[in-house]
């Protein structure tokens, strides 16, 4: 787990991606925006969920604002990690935005049926990459209203 | 036969005509008492008009006699002559004998006799006024008379006298009147059964004497000589198609017909008095025959071989019986030989075909049999001995099936009711028990011999060892599904691995593109040629990798078959080619388009790939595409056409295999994969794809959809994942 200095009026984004290439992509990509924000990280689904329930580890952790969740991702996968969120009373009111490589329809398609908030396809090429973690930013962060910490 | 005839017709001879007269004698007697009975109803009518006549006459000689005394009375009172008196005395004695006449003729009608005894006062009356009359004259004198005679009641009782007659004759008409009628309708009415009487007598005795004569005559023909008949049976002899001898005790022949001189080519003169066995073959046994016939009186079919002069064998049937004389003594046998040579070559033809048939049936490498209409087994050859072990007293009837009964089942009666019920060909694939209990796969197959009413006489049929065929199926089979299975895993293992070499090479692409932002210039010109190739590399495995995912994806994804509209698919097209379309400063016209049964996202990018070829690969003038579509033969057929660079023919196939590129990377840009997945679109809707072209003339593309739209069978052929 990574956390990084910010103000107190910024918000808490948990991260669930185990490919550390794309980790430092997102991060990169985020340290060039205007706010800023507290990002933690967990690489499989066990430890997001662990993480959100503040269980082992992560009895301090706090409750994200937002969620980026990749799908394809060790022991627990995003799919099922999606799942639990929306099923869980005390989690589905945070958004949950899935960022991954996955392009199939079928993925697509399951996952707005088990209520993600968002799905991102990540690009290919880098600039078009960092130009969709800003806007993902932009829009979550900045521009939606998001539901008050409980 | 005549005695019998004649003891049968005895009887008839004597009854028949006596009932027959006796009828005819009846009906006579009953015809003339009913004509004497019509004459005698004649005769009283014809005494009644003489009757009425007589009535008629004396009443008008009453009429007459009062007349002739009126008639003196008047003159005696004018002229005082005595010779007048005599008048009126004749005239009166003639009216009262008239009238006693009247009286009896009329005796027997009481309303006559009513009128009558009117007649007679009023006559009585007459008289006595013409009696004073003439009194008054004789004594007072010719005025006194006058007198009288003017205003005496003479001329008034005339005309009473004269009505009453006249009433009393006009009912004596009318009387007579009715008679004759009744009289000439008895006539009438009796003319027809005396008539029919007659005739019916006149018919009866003629046939009555024609039946007599006829009996008579058989009676007499009975009694004729034989002669007459023998002329008869002669002809029927000689008519004869068999040919009769007659033979004496010792062997001769005694007399022949016609047929024997031509069976034997012998004439009828030499005929008579040889030896009859020596016509036979074998005179030996043909004279046993005949010792035969003396011994037991007949004998029946016996077949023989007759031989003419000129050699030619006859097969006849020998029926022969003794004749005896009328003493009751054997005179010799009557033979007839009845020629059954036809008879005997067509066996010998069925024997031969026969014999034909089992030869071949013994030849061919199939289980023959043969089966009666209803399924009963009658001919088996060897092989099915052989390889069913059943016998051929065991397959006979309907013990043939158990060769065909594996595990209790009964498939080969089943079909066999359906097919006998039809009167079709019979056709099974089933196995057959062995002998050596190693069954195998037979193809039985039965066709009918029918008579021609269509019934089935027969069944041929054959069972075709299928047992390797089998197993060539089966082996083709199960290669096949593993064929299909192998492609499917090919198609999932290049999905999954260009899916999964996504992720690294994106890793590699970000990272270089990073390294090439952040330190371009701060290490030297090489390291940042080496970048450049690093990234090139990585963007160009990239496009690799999403065509072949897409490639793998056709087959993977099912088809949702819709109705695709062309012209909004090709419009989307130039949407998405619009940034190509600016850059090239190309142009894309089109003719109307169908709407087509199919996957509306695959056949997008299919025209996608096609349009996006023509605008690519253009020479030094800007593209220029046209679209069209007609329809041929039950499908729609598109067209792409171009003025770009055109493709030589001998790479007309090539260009649409995976990977296949005609130029370099550096002029015409591309993974090599459009067209290979065109073409793998295509075909799993039911289409085609080619192209026609020449280098340096442009191309155009070519592919056609089924208008009905593509079938999961289509598909399956297609794709083979099923």
């Amino acid at each position: 787990m990574q956390t990084s200095a910010r103000p107190p009026q910024s918000v808490d984004i948990l991260l669930v991606e185990d490919n550390p290439g794309d980790v430092r992509l997102i991060q990169e990509a985020l340290q060039d925006g205007k706010l800023l924000n507290r990002i933690a990280t967990v690489s499989d689904g066990q430890k997001a969920l662990a993480y959100l329930r503040k269980q082992g580890s992560y009895t301090q952790a706090p409750r994200p604002d937002l969620i980026l969740l990749d799908l394809n991702i060790p022991r627990k996968d995003g799919r099922e990690v999606l799942a639990e969120i929306k099923a869980d009373p005390h989690l589905r009111s945070i958004p949950v935005v899935i960022v991954t490589s996955s392009q199939a329809e079928e993925d697509i398609l399951r996952s707005y049926n088990t209520h993600a908030n968002c799905y991102v396809t990540k690009p290919v090429d880098l600039e078009k990459f960092v130009a969709v973690v800003k806007a993902i930013e932009e829009f979550w962060v900045t521009i939606v209203k998001l539901p008050p910490k409980l | 036969m005549s005695m019998m005839a004649t003891r049968a017709h005895e009887p008839g001879l004597r009854i028949k005509p006596i009932v027959g007269y006796g009828l005819a004698l009846a009906i006579l007697l009953a015809t003339g008492i009913f004509q004497y009975k019509i004459i005698g109803a004649l005769v009283e009518t014809d005494n009644w008009i003489i009757h009425t006549h007589e009535v008629l006459a004396e009443l008008e000689g009453v009429c007459s006699g009062l007349q002739q005394a009126e008639w003196g009375t008047r003159s005696y009172a004018a002229t005082g002559v005595q010779d007048y008196v005599i008048q009126f005395s004749t005239g009166i004695g003639r009216a009262d004998e008239h009238l006693r006449a009247a009286r009896i003729v009329t005796a027997g009608n009481p309303s006559q006799q009513q009128n009558f005894d009117r007649l007679m006062q009023l006559v009585t009356a007459k008289r006595r006024v013409m009696e004073h009359l003439i009194a008054l004259r004789r004594d007072q004198g010719h005025t006194a008379a006058s007198e009288a005679l003017s205003n005496d009641e003479g001329p008034k009782l005339m005309t009473d006298i004269r009505a009453l007659t006249d009433e009393m004759e006009g009912k004596e008409k009318s009387l007579l009147e009715a008679r004759q009628a009744a009289s000439r309708s008895q006539a009438k009415r009796a003319d027809l059964p005396i008539l029919f009487g007659t005739v019916l007598a006149l018919g009866l005795t003629l046939a009555t004497s024609w039946i007599a004569h006829r009996d008579a005559s058989r009676w007499r023909r009975a009694k004729e000589p034989v002669h007459n008949a023998s002329l008869h049976s002669r002809s029927l002899i000689e008519t004869s198609l068999d040919p009769l001898v007659t033979i004496s005790r010792g062997g001769q022949i005694a007399d022949v017909n016609q047929a024997t001189e031509f069976v034997t080519g012998v004439a009828r003169q030499q005929l008579i008095g040889s030896d009859f066995s020596a016509y036979f073959t074998e005179p030996e046994e043909a004279r046993n025959v005949y010792e035969q016939v003396l011994a037991r009186g007949s004998v029946r079919n016996h077949p023989l071989v007759i031989r003419d002069i000129s050699g030619k064998h006859t097969d006849v049937l020998y029926n022969a019986t003794v004749f005896k004389s009328e003493a009751g003594e054997v005179e010799g046998i009557f033979a007839a030989a009845r020629d059954v040579t036809e008879r005997k070559r067509a066996e010998r033809a069925l024997q031969e075909s026969e014999d034909a048939f089992r030869t071949l049936a013994e030849l061919v490498p199939q289980l023959v049999w043969v089966c009666t209409h209803d399924g009963l087994g009658i001919y088996f050859n060897q092989r099915w001995v052989d390889y069913t072990g059943l016998t051929l007293e065991e397959s006979y009837g309907r013990g043939w099936y158990t060769a065909f009964h594996l595990d209790g089942k009964q498939p080969v009666l089943d079909i066999w009711n359906h097919t006998a019920a039809i009167g079709n060909t019979y056709r099974l694939e089933s196995r057959l028990r062995s002998s050596d209990g190693h069954d195998r796969w037979f193809l039985t197959k039965g066709v009918p011999l029918t008579d021609g009413a269509g019934h089935v006489l027969r069944w041929f049929g054959t069972c075709t060892d299928i047992e390797d065929l089998k197993r060539s199926e089966e082996a083709l089979r199960i290669i096949t599904a593993d064929l299909a299975r192998s492609n499917a895993e090919l198609e999932q293992f290049a999905y999954v691995a260009s899916h999964d070499l996504q992720e690294p090479l994106r890793m590699v692409a970000s990272f270089t593109q990073l390294l090439g932002q952040r330190y371009k210039g701060q290490l030297d010109a090489d390291a940042d040629e080496f970048i450049g190739f690093a990234v090139d590399g990585a963007h160009r495995m990239q496009a690799l990798v999403n065509d072949l995912l897409s490639y793998s994806r056709v087959g993977a994804r099912g088809i949702e078959l819709a109705a695709v509209d062309f012209e909004q698919v090709l419009q989307m097209v130039l949407t998405n080619l619009h940034v190509t379309l600016e850059e090239s400063d190309g142009q894309v016209t089109h003719d109307p388009l169908p709407t087509v049964m199919g996957d509306e996202t695959q056949l997008l990018q299919v025209l996608q790939n096609l349009v996006a070829n023509a605008l690519k690969f253009h020479g030094s003038e800007p593209p220029r595409v046209h679209v069209s579509a007609q329809e041929i033969k039950g499908e729609w057929r598109f067209s792409v056409r171009d003025n770009g660079i055109g493709i030589e023919p001998q790479f007309a196939k090539r260009i649409f295999l995976v990977f296949q590129r005609l130029h370099s990377r550096v002029e015409y840009p591309g993974t090599g994969l459009g067209l290979a997945i065109a073409k793998k679109i295509l075909e799993r809707q039911g289409g085609r794809i080619w192209m026609e072209s020449e280098a340096g003339k442009g191309s155009t593309f070519y592919f056609s959809l089924p208008k009905k739209g593509v079938t999961s069978a289509d598909i399956c052929k297609a794709t083979t994942i099923c």
